[in-house]
């Protein structure tokens, strides 16, 4: 268990930060690219569509962060339980052996508060399953769809209710559904940018050559000419 | 990140009248059906293809099969946009092509992340979900309140304490 902890915040901090953060630098020089009016319908870059995608960026990466806060007090709750129950087992082992010895010779340090914390918590009901699994039952009008402008705003609610205690019921948006959202948003940029560059192809008129099509053997050169290139065909 | 000044465009021709482009080796352009151009060009096969550096139209040589007629028909293409995005090409597509690279790093983080919060959960939960059917059976309670029973009394039911002694001893530290 305690791996599995410290697997997920290793992962979270040096893996999913990092590549959060590089996304916001990239994304902020297209922005800017997007907001200098010649490039707009050049380069085809919403300003609107990338703002989503900064949108999606920060509830990702404050959810990340939630992840590591849960994390690490799971870990240190995990930590005193197993504690605890090591010295049970060793109490519950050694009883009717030695029904003389003095039951207070290991004096083990156990954190009480969050042995129970974690009893009643955790064990059972860890908050991180709610972040990290995607379970198909969950409400999907809840999750900050594509419509929905105010993805960060909700997503910063409901975190906020979670810390709080207060009992919400929208469930806090798991960071898999989050990421695909952010997917979403990036392909509407990235199909602004092919269309825009599609647009921006054109195909000449066809010229029929010949009408056999034995031609095995045939090479096409296109050489410059002067000041104006014209294609000659061999 | 200095601006180069030339873009390296590749044709694919595909065998039903598709024409595939990308530049910079990694940015996908998009795929262009010929078919939609002309009717003379429907389903037809891409033989070869010419271009000159100083010049951004390109020529496509096709052989068409259409009414059982064969022909070579030229058709000339012109890339507009490596002259009309004003030098950002290189940019844009750089940046784009990071991006993707991030996102499918990011959606593989997450994978991993799933895969050992699954895995760490898998014998825990046996574990708790034995202990719990014997609590509900003998005493109506579940693994919790008996739990908490303990840390806080220090009274031991005895199924929890053959379940501590026997089962959990095995699991040294996890």
């Amino acid at each position: 268990m305690t791996v599995g902890y410290e697997t997920i915040r290793r992962l979270v901090h040096e893996s999913l930060l990092p590549a959060l953060e590089r996304c916001v630098i990239i994304v902020s020089r297209l922005r800017g690219l997007s907001k200098y009016g010649e490039c707009e319908t050049a380069l085809g870059l919403s300003t609107k569509h990338l703002n989503g995608v900064l949108d999606a960026i920060t509830c990702l990466s404050l959810l990340a962060h939630s992840v590591l806060n849960t994390a690490g007090t799971e870990l240190r709750q995990f930590a005193a339980f197993s504690t605890w129950l090591r010295n049970e087992i060793d109490i519950q082992a050694t009883d009717p052996a030695t029904s003389t010895a003095d039951p207070a010779e290991k004096e083990v340090d156990i954190e009480y508060g969050k042995v129970l914390d974690y009893i009643q918590g955790a064990m059972i009901n860890s908050e991180l399953a709610d972040f990290i699994l995607r379970s198909s039952s969950r409400d999907r009008s809840s999750l900050p769809g594509a419509h929905n402008a105010s993805a960060l705003s909700e997503a910063r609610t409901d975190l906020k209710q979670i810390y709080s205690a207060c009992p919400s019921e929208t469930q806090p948006p798991c960071l898999g559904d989050m990421i695909i959202h952010l997917e979403s948003q990036c392909a509407l940029v990235f199909q602004g940018i092919a269309e825009a560059q599609k647009r921006n192809v054109l195909f000449g008129a066809p010229f029929e050559l010949t009408t056999s099509d034995n031609v095995d053997a045939c090479d096409m050169r296109m050489l410059s000419e002067a000041s104006v290139p014209e294609p000659v065909i061999l | 990140m200095e601006e180069e000044e030339a873009v390296d465009v590749l044709v694919a021709g595909l065998d039903d009248g598709q024409i595939h482009l990308s530049i910079y080796n990694c940015f996908q352009i998009g795929i262009f059906d010929l078919g939609t151009v002309s009717a003379q060009l429907k389903r037809c096969r891409s033989k070869l293809h010419a271009s000159h550096p100083y010049s951004s139209t390109h020529a496509l040589l096709v052989t068409s099969a259409l009414d059982e007629r064969p022909s070579i028909i030229f058709v000339p293409v012109d890339l507009r946009f490596i002259s009309a995005s004003g030098g950002y090409l290189s940019l844009l597509a750089a940046k784009s092509t990071q991006l993707q690279n991030l996102l499918r790093y990011i959606s593989q983080v997450y994978k991993l992340v799933e895969a050992a919060w699954k895995s760490c959960q898998d014998l825990p939960t046996k574990f708790m979900r034995n202990i719990s059917e014997v609590l509900r059976e003998r005493y109506q309670c579940d693994f919790v309140q008996a739990a908490y029973h303990l840390v806080v009394t220090g009274n031991c039911l005895p199924p929890v304490k053959e379940w501590l002694v026997d089962e959990l001893s095995e699991r040294v530290s996890c």
